[in-house]
């Protein structure tokens, strides 16, 4: 189903012996616009700490409860060390940090194995070697402006195809104020991604490819079996396959 | 849909104007095997009156309502010639009833029912015509079902198919209570319907019912697609005209 990320956001994750947490952000790539990691928030307030989970681990989204079922257990997660990181610190807010403080990055990679050489607060680093150069955080992005080809945007969500995590498009608030309008733009007429200056540069032809974004627009088809019993109850429903609609 | 007709009892009865009752029990023609009436109950605790509702006036069931909808105002119910559906329904009040609701009979060739089956069906009508030949269902659910002189189990319940209202299946309790306790038996192996013996003549050998699957009201054997759409929020949405251009 192709969705907004903002909206996934907030969503309580149910493994498959209770409830997670809720998501908090998500991590994706910038080359190949994919979809990576969730980021998922457990436990209370006081003892509030971060995980990653893989795309994989989905195993179907309840819309109409907000949430999102994974295929693992919940001792799987409170216990594995190796998905838990006390705190993501994506790479863009590192530089903005290491910026602001006038820090020397630590973030050198090895050219060959593409492994992180220091070893300060690279939890989320040690999770995923050899990948984070690419990961970005959607929170993140979602704060960003968005300029060229005569455009001057802000960035307010992210729209993505759940089946292969697959990013399509950016949703783009064009105009400032309550008289912003909301665009779409795929993200093949973005130019890249300037971390530094927390801004997308957009293509030269970008302001052609904007279409109007409708947020309720019936975008996904989803054909469905519902099964009824004798009394004309409803058995279940299975989903028979997902398209987006013509 | 293939439902159960016991359940259906009870159901409201909403016309076009209004609710104008409740489900009180059904006529089904036992020369064929097909429903033909519901009785509706309409009226107060003061004045209540039963009448017949042909299901060529039938709409759309609302099963999550527990409601029936009929193609009916609620004083075309009201001036209905009563019936006094504990005696069994003649030939006349039938055509007294078609001609108040504008009814096809179905028993003409132009009826609502008509089936490949019907002109054999029609030489037996004819035959039996001024003859009682609906049977309520209550009554028929409280009938002994019956192998020749055995005595299998009493009748529970019926299978009917809504599409054409014709029976499915018939289901059985059984006496015995340590094989499974209820059976559907299909509508063919029904062989006679015993007025003056509350029975019904089934042709079914006793030996062979263990193999038959328990009856079970809550398999799913109904099955129906749709396609449903969905907005950029995983809401509910309309489906998207046919020349809008998808920007996603």
């Amino acid at each position: 189903m192709i969705r907004s990320m903002e909206n996934l956001i907030g969503y309580r994750i149910a493994a498959t012996n209770g409830d997670l947490g809720t998501v908090e952000d998500f991590y994706f790539t910038d080359d190949i616009w994919r979809l990576r990691y969730i980021v998922l928030a457990v436990g209370g307030w006081l003892s509030r700490r971060y995980v990653l989970l893989a795309l994989d681990v989905i195993d179907g989204i309840a819309d109409e409860k907000r949430q999102l079922v994974v295929k693992i257990t919940q001792e799987a997660v409170f216990a594995s060390p190796d998905i838990d990181s006390d705190k993501p610190v994506s790479r863009q807010k590192e530089i903005l940090l290491a910026e602001h403080f006038g820090w020397k990055p630590y973030w050198i990679l090895d050219p060959i194995s593409g492994m992180i050489l220091t070893s300060e607060r690279i939890e989320i680093d040690a999770v995923l070697p050899g990948m984070n150069s690419n990961l970005r955080s959607f929170r993140e992005v979602t704060s960003y402006a968005a300029k060229g080809s005569g455009l001057d945007c802000s960035v307010l969500d992210m729209i993505t195809d759940d089946a292969s995590g697959q990013i399509l498009s950016f949703v783009l608030a064009r105009g400032r104020g309550p008289h912003h309008s909301a665009e779409l733009l795929p993200v093949s007429e973005v130019e890249r991604i300037d971390w530094t200056n927390r801004l997308l540069h957009l293509k030269h032809g970008a302001a052609k490819a904007l279409q109007p974004f409708d947020p309720v627009a019936g975008i996904n088809a989803r054909r469905t079996a519902r099964f009824f019993d004798y009394l004309g109850n409803l058995h279940h429903t299975s989903v028979l396959d997902d398209e987006r609609a013509k | 849909m293939i439902r159960t007709l016991e359940n259906i009892l009870g159901y409201r009865i909403v016309a076009r104007d209004g609710e104008i009752g409740k489900v009180q029990d059904f006529f089904i023609d036992d020369s064929l095997w097909r429903l033909r009436y519901i009785v509706a109950e309409t009226g107060s605790w003061m004045s209540r009156q039963r009448v017949l509702l042909s299901l060529a006036a039938l709409g759309e069931i609302r099963s999550e309502r527990r409601a029936f909808h009929v193609n009916l105002s609620r004083e075309q119910v009201s001036g209905a010639p009563g019936i006094d559906t504990d005696k069994p329904v003649s030939r006349q009040q039938e055509l007294m009833m078609n001609n108040h609701y504008g009814w096809p009979a179905y028993w003409s060739p132009d009826g609502f029912t008509i089936s490949e089956s019907m002109p054999a069906a029609m030489n037996r009508t004819k035959k039996i015509d001024g003859d009682h030949h609906l049977r309520s269902f209550r009554e028929i659910s409280s009938y002994a079902i019956k192998c020749g002189e055995v005595r299998l189990g009493k009748v529970e319940d019926f299978v009917f198919d809504d599409a054409d209202w014709s029976l499915r299946s018939l289901v059985m309790r059984r006496d015995s209570w340590l094989e499974s306790r209820r059976i559907a038996l299909p509508a063919g192996t029904i062989t006679e319907l015993s007025w003056s013996d509350r029975t019904l003549g089934v042709d079914v050998v006793d030996s062979d019912l263990p193999n038959n699957e328990p009856f079970n009201y809550n398999e799913p054997v109904n099955r129906e697609e749709c396609v449903m759409y969905f907005d950029y929020y995983g809401r509910p949405a309309e489906p998207p005209l046919a020349h809008e251009h998808n920007p996603a």
